[in-house]
């Protein structure tokens, strides 16, 4: 044959390869929902029109009649939504947006057929599965005019459009700055009889909440984005297009095995790229954060490495950073799939770690929840409570523990340690239980609760059971349930696993008894050293067997004293935990004791030459969640040096401030 | 002395609280964030009480700043003469209501100021939603700090000369040396500002020495406690003394320029 039509039909046959390489890797995720989207942004009309295709596989032996989507934007239709009721009052900021100026938003499906052409349209009514609210109209039912069969599929055409709001919560615009985020109609998840806590096949797909976030199934994304020409897109995954289209830019990206997808687009942003491994990293700025791009870079950097030593290597071939503008700052800290939003402020000194803090954490939901896709609105916790936990592992470990977060002028604290001090500002720690959906906290504490408690019982468990096993724990639970739908008993049940593996029956027959009260209860944790008594031992003093003989003191100087000494710990919480106590003689001599931490009180006695000096619970640290580490100790002298300081500086500072308003005389 | 006051509540508070708690003794080698959040979170309350109390001794004092300075005006404007705590304390009663009403007067013309600079903040808008991005704000802000400082300043050195005339011409009414202080400064303007802010740079330096030696010095036993006390004294004694300075200097700026406008040749 000819040698070189032998090399044009290799050629050939090698660009088709990679075409349909690049078309269609190797599947990581189920690829259940897949969607391929034509969009259209009007920046007059502030809407977006698109054409949607839907390619939905029957993951169950379930025959599915009906679908059920996510219609996230009717939120904002108007205030009798079920976000805007949660919500409240129209916050001063938004009035005049929508109230004044009438910028609600909303999504109008103008056509849906399923791939026979049968008008599925007639078949749409919305439904209430949380609160029978009849306005709110995020979540729309179809009937299908034919069934899915088990492990079938079905292909959807739907035709919508969106009207943008205006700087709404996490979505919408301002100026020229465009971040879309559950933009367009999203499938919910159809959980079969076993997943999670389903007991009957059925649709999951809950309406939006004001507290809470969302849900979906692993697929691939293929979206078409038409904007003016000269913006600058951003998105979830990799772009696989671009066309100049004279007045018009068309983009085209492709994100595989993903839950989501996002972009966001203004003429105004500054395009920075790096990379790490073989990872893309974008970075989207405006003019004035372009300073914070080696911020951003270095402390991704650290999280990608972190995450590649702990877990594994990030599988996706992108990260695109968004860094909102001034007046985009309903955007920030967000999480997407291959897409973040951080936050940063022009002036922001180098010591004032926020924007690490919050490009790190953003990252962290990579793994947890778009890899480890659990139920943001059902168990918060489990996103938001480890990617926290996450959060200060990174940011400590990189920046110092004691100065991760901030380090000015002096003043200094690192974020494991911050997240704790926030928490436990809070009000009232009691008011919910760890596991409850994000809708149902009503009188607050979502936020406190679903991330910082979250973090800091898995501080506490760390502590308990040793970084080791906690690290194995954590890395089988992220093998077996990456790119799926894990729940809340999924996780104790490999807790309970490795555990038991490690340390056989050493915390007992299970850690359930952890879960019940940090999870599943609303305990508060406190311990404390009470008491420290040490007396001297005399003889025996007294009348005895002969009524007429009282035995007095034979003690003499020369003779060594004899203690009786002894250290009261009390349980002020209702939590029960095991805990280390330290006990430091005045010779110097330490013991360490083990207490199971469960009854209100407990004494340790010591017969000796030697007094007690001091003791202290838990000397390590190790239970995080222990609300106060002050009355963890206990000295049997005053602290007269921390005293005298602190009393000084006090006395400086209210000299100084009497000084100060004096100068207005 | 008034400080002093605030001290034994607290004193006896953390005694109570954290007297014996190993963690107070942790926290003198650095800034131990835990140590104080756990403090506040839980023992929150009293230190609320103490605070309350603390502010109470703060106005207390600056009403009693307000009756030292008559007395210190007067002694400044007689230094001439022997110092007699008599005539010192007779002169503090005798002006205190005039000062007290001149520094409410003063007070009044900063929170207009404040306020006018405020409302042009607000119509150049400050939410995030109104302005392009956080410089704008910032250069605004930048520049009504910039027109703050300068009529502040005006208002300051008014407000000393204001004290200066107040006691020279012994009016009852205040509103005269008001005015005449205010005439009397525009028209030696440049003279009484490079004063001012040559009293100004000193404080800032006092303030700059004070800070540096400060970090020197770590204050975690009872002898570095000691000296980081003492130096604090020193700072708080400087900064009476600036002030003592600023009064004088003014008061001698204001007998020489009278004497040079007694001097002058009439037209």
């Amino acid at each position: 044959m000819n040698q070189p039509i032998i090399r044009y039909f290799i050629c050939c046959l090698f660009l088709l390869g990679s075409a349909f390489g690049f078309a269609q890797s190797k599947a990581i995720s189920d690829r259940i929902a897949n969607y391929n989207i034509q969009v259209e942004l009007d920046t007059v009309a502030k809407k977006i029109t698109a054409s949607e295709s839907i390619l939905w596989k029957n993951p169950s032996a379930d025959t599915i009649r009906e679908m059920q989507f996510h219609l996230y934007l009717n939120a904002f239709r108007n205030n009798r939504s079920t976000f805007m009721k949660e919500w409240g009052e129209i916050p001063d900021v938004f009035r005049k947006n929508l109230i004044e100026d009438c910028e609600w938003s909303w999504i109008d499906i103008k056509k849906l057929k399923d791939e026979a052409g049968n008008d599925l349209m007639p078949a749409m009514s919305y439904i209430h599965p949380d609160d029978d609210n009849e306005e709110d109209r995020t979540v729309l039912r179809v009937v299908l005019a034919e069934p899915v069969l088990p492990y079938d599929s079905i292909r959807l055409q739907l035709d919508w459009v969106t009207r943008i709001p205006k700087t709404m919560v996490r979505t919408g615009y301002n100026l020229d700055y465009y971040f879309m985020a559950q933009w367009f109609p999203k499938l919910g998840v159809y959980e079969p009889a076993g997943m999670r806590y389903a007991t009957e096949g059925s649709w999951n797909c809950h309406q939006y909440h004001a507290k809470g976030e969302y849900y979906a199934d692993f697929g691939v994304y293929e979206v078409e984005i038409n904007v003016p020409k000269d913006f600058v897109v951003g998105a979830s995954g990799v772009m696989i297009d671009e066309q100049k289209l004279g007045a018009r830019d068309s983009y085209t990206f492709r994100a595989e095995d993903v839950i989501d997808f996002t972009w966001s687009a203004s003429p105004y942003f500054e395009e920075i790229k790096t990379e790490w491994k073989g990872i893309e990293l974008r970075l989207l700025v405006y003019p004035a954060h372009v300073h914070f791009a080696e911020r951003y870079f270095t402390s991704i950097k650290h999280s990608l490495s972190y995450f590649e030593t702990y877990f594994e290597r990030y599988p996706y071939p992108i990260l695109t950073i968004v860094d909102p503008p001034f007046h985009g700052i309903f955007s920030t800290g967000m999480e997407y799939p291959m897409l973040i939003t951080t936050g940063s402020f022009c002036l922001l000194p180098e010591g004032v770690r926020t924007t690490e803090t919050l490009a790190v954490h953003e990252f962290i939901h990579q793994y947890f929840m778009q890899m480890i896709a659990t139920h943001e609105q059902e168990e918060p916790w489990m996103d938001e409570g480890f990617t926290t936990y996450y959060e200060g592992r990174i940011m400590d470990h990189y920046y110092g523990e004691h100065e991760s977060t901030v380090d000015v002028l002096g003043i200094q604290f690192g974020n494991k340690e911050y997240n704790r001090a926030e928490f436990f500002a809070f009000p009232n720690i009691e008011i919910a239980e760890n596991a409850r959906p994000s809708w149902q906290f009503k009188h607050g504490g979502y936020g406190r609760i679903s991330y910082n408690k979250t973090a800091i019982w898995l501080c506490t468990l760390e502590g308990i059971i040793g970084r080791t096993t906690m690290d194995e724990i954590m890395k089988t639970y992220f093998q077996r349930w990456k790119f799926k739908h894990p729940c809340g008993k999924d996780f104790i049940a490999i807790v309970n696993e490795v555990v038991q593996k490690n340390h056989g029956e050493k915390f007992g027959k299970n850690l359930d008894w952890f879960f019940d009260q940090v999870l599943y209860g609303t305990e508060e944790c406190d311990y404390t050293v009470a008491d420290i008594e040490n007396i001297k031992m005399i003889n025996p003093v007294g009348v005895f067997d002969d009524v007429g003989n009282c035995v007095g003191e034979t003690w003499t100087e020369n003779e060594p004293s004899s203690y009786q000494s002894k250290v009261v710990l009390h349980r002020l919480g209702e939590m029960m935990l095991p805990v280390e106590v330290l006990i430091q003689f005045e010779d110097g001599n330490t013991v360490t004791e083990l207490w199971d931490g469960k009854a209100r009180s407990k004494e340790f006695v010591y017969t000796g030459p030697t007094r007690i000096a001091c003791a202290e619970i838990d000397p390590t640290r190790k239970i995080y969640i222990d609300k106060n580490f002050i009355n963890n100790s206990r000295s049997t002298k005053i602290q007269e040096t921390g005293i005298r300081k602190h009393l000084n500086q006090f006395m400086v500072w209210m000299q100084n401030a009497m000084m100060s308003f004096g100068a207005l005389i | 002395m008034i400080a002093l006051i605030s001290l034994i509540p607290l004193s006896s508070f953390l005694s109570q609280t954290v007297g014996q708690s190993l963690s107070l003794n942790r926290s003198l080698a650095k800034f131990d964030y835990l140590f104080l959040s756990d403090f506040y979170n839980t023992y929150g309350e009293g230190v609320q009480i103490i605070l309350n109390q603390s502010i109470v001794l703060v106005i207390l004092n600056f009403l009693f700043s307000i009756f030292l300075m008559g007395g210190l005006v007067a002694s400044i404007r007689k230094r001439e003469n022997k110092f007699s705590f008599n005539e010192f304390w007779k002169n503090c009663a005798y002006y205190f209501g005039r000062i007290f009403r001149l520094t409410v007067y003063f007070l009044v013309f900063q929170g207009i100021l404040l306020g006018i600079l405020f409302m042009l903040l607000l119509a150049n808008g400050i939410s995030p939603f109104e302005v392009e991005s956080e410089t704008e704000l910032i250069h605004h802000l930048n520049v009504l700090f910039t027109i703050y400082l300068f009529f502040a300043t005006i208002f300051f050195m008014i407000q000393d000369y204001a004290k200066i005339h107040l006691v020279y011409q012994d009016k009852k009414i205040i509103a005269r040396p008001i005015y005449e202080s205010f005439r009397f400064v525009i028209k030696n303007f440049f003279h009484f500002l490079f004063l001012y802010l040559l009293n100004v740079a000193t404080f800032f330096l006092l303030c700059f020495v004070y800070y540096q030696l400060n970090h020197l010095i770590q204050p975690d036993d009872m002898t570095t406690i000691t000296l980081v006390f003492l130096l604090g004294q020193v700072f708080i004694l400087g900064r009476i003394i600036t002030k003592i300075l600023n009064l004088a200097s003014a008061d001698h700026l204001y007998r020489k320029t009278i004497l040079t406008e007694e001097n002058s040749p009439q037209v």
